[in-house]
């Protein structure tokens, strides 16, 4: 099965650490956010990520959500602790 | 959750009762990621070693948490031995995974930025109420996520399987692994904010 699904990567524009770009839009926060969940990110999303927070309110209330929801996942499934 | 303080060493009527009203969720988990039959085994093996351990019960924790606690491995050890004989177990296609249209397109606009602005969850109860009532509201959630999406989920989410583990087991690309886990938290995240009673906000 191909990587289909018409969804871009989780960091569309980066390649490697010095290409990430210095701003995201809030769709690609979403994928980050995601992304984290699974594996570290780099430090280079987590700069974007950090400075497109610091001025997106919609971004600010979403990340809040999704906090809510990874405690209530951790909660529902009896998630071990990240070591 | 039902409220059980401890286990005696010998399991009470209470504690076998409370801990059948657990099983239909703890099918729910199985069935994600098992046929019925094994599935059936998994949550009968659990509730027999959590009666027959049960004096390890120490009631820090809710009853269901160390239900769903034991659980996993026995949906891990069967997954292994599924692999073990049968080889890599492909996943079927379908849910929608190759369609080329991202159903969460619609949430942004042409820029990626949120068309809607999400807003808080805070309902105007106690923290810990509204914890509670967020992991209730998301069991439901996830009753609605497509049946091999909530496998991959749950693979994930439940059974701690790293992404290139889960592509080894489904046979799915790597790509399509984290795609599906995409889906189903920003499903999971609409469903919530469909539900959840919101706190006014101000967010522009």
């Amino acid at each position: 099965m191909s990587n289909s699904g018409g969804m871009p990567p989780a960091h569309p524009s980066k390649q490697s650490g010095p290409d990430v770009p210095s701003s995201l839009t809030c769709r690609e926060t979403t994928l980050i956010v995601s992304a984290a969940r699974d594996a570290e990110v780099s430090g280079e999303e987590l700069a974007a990520l950090a400075r497109h927070l610091e001025t997106c309110e919609r971004c600010q209330a979403a990340r809040r959500q999704f906090t809510q929801l990874f405690q209530a996942l951790d909660d529902l499934l009896a998630r071990p602790p990240a070591p | 959750m039902t409220s059980v303080q401890s286990a005696p060493t010998r399991p009470t009527v209470e504690f076998t009762s409370a801990m059948e009203q657990h099983r239909s969720f703890l099918l729910r988990l199985a069935r994600t990621q098992l046929d019925e039959a094994l599935a059936e085994d998994a949550v009968q093996e659990t509730l027999l070693a959590a009666w027959t351990g049960s004096e390890r019960f120490n009631g820090d924790s809710a009853l269901r948490t160390w239900l769903v606690a034991i659980l996993r491995f026995k949906i891990i050890d069967q997954i292994r031995a599924r692999q073990r004989h049968r080889g890599v177990n492909h996943i079927c296609s379908g849910d929608g995974m190759d369609s080329p249209d991202d159903p969460f397109e619609a949430l942004f606009d042409e820029d990626g930025r949120w068309l809607e602005a999400p807003q808080d969850w805070h309902p105007d109860v106690a923290e810990d109420v509204a914890r509670s009532q967020l992991v209730r509201l998301l069991e439901e959630c996830m009753k609605r996520l497509p049946g091999p999406t909530s496998r991959v989920f749950l693979m994930r989410e439940y059974l701690g399987f790293e992404p290139v583990e889960i592509a080894e087991q489904t046979g799915l690309a790597a790509g399509n692994v984290r795609v599906i886990l995409y889906r189903a938290r920003m499903s999971l995240r609409s469903c919530l904010a469909l539900s959840v009673p919101m706190e006014p906000t101000n967010v522009q």
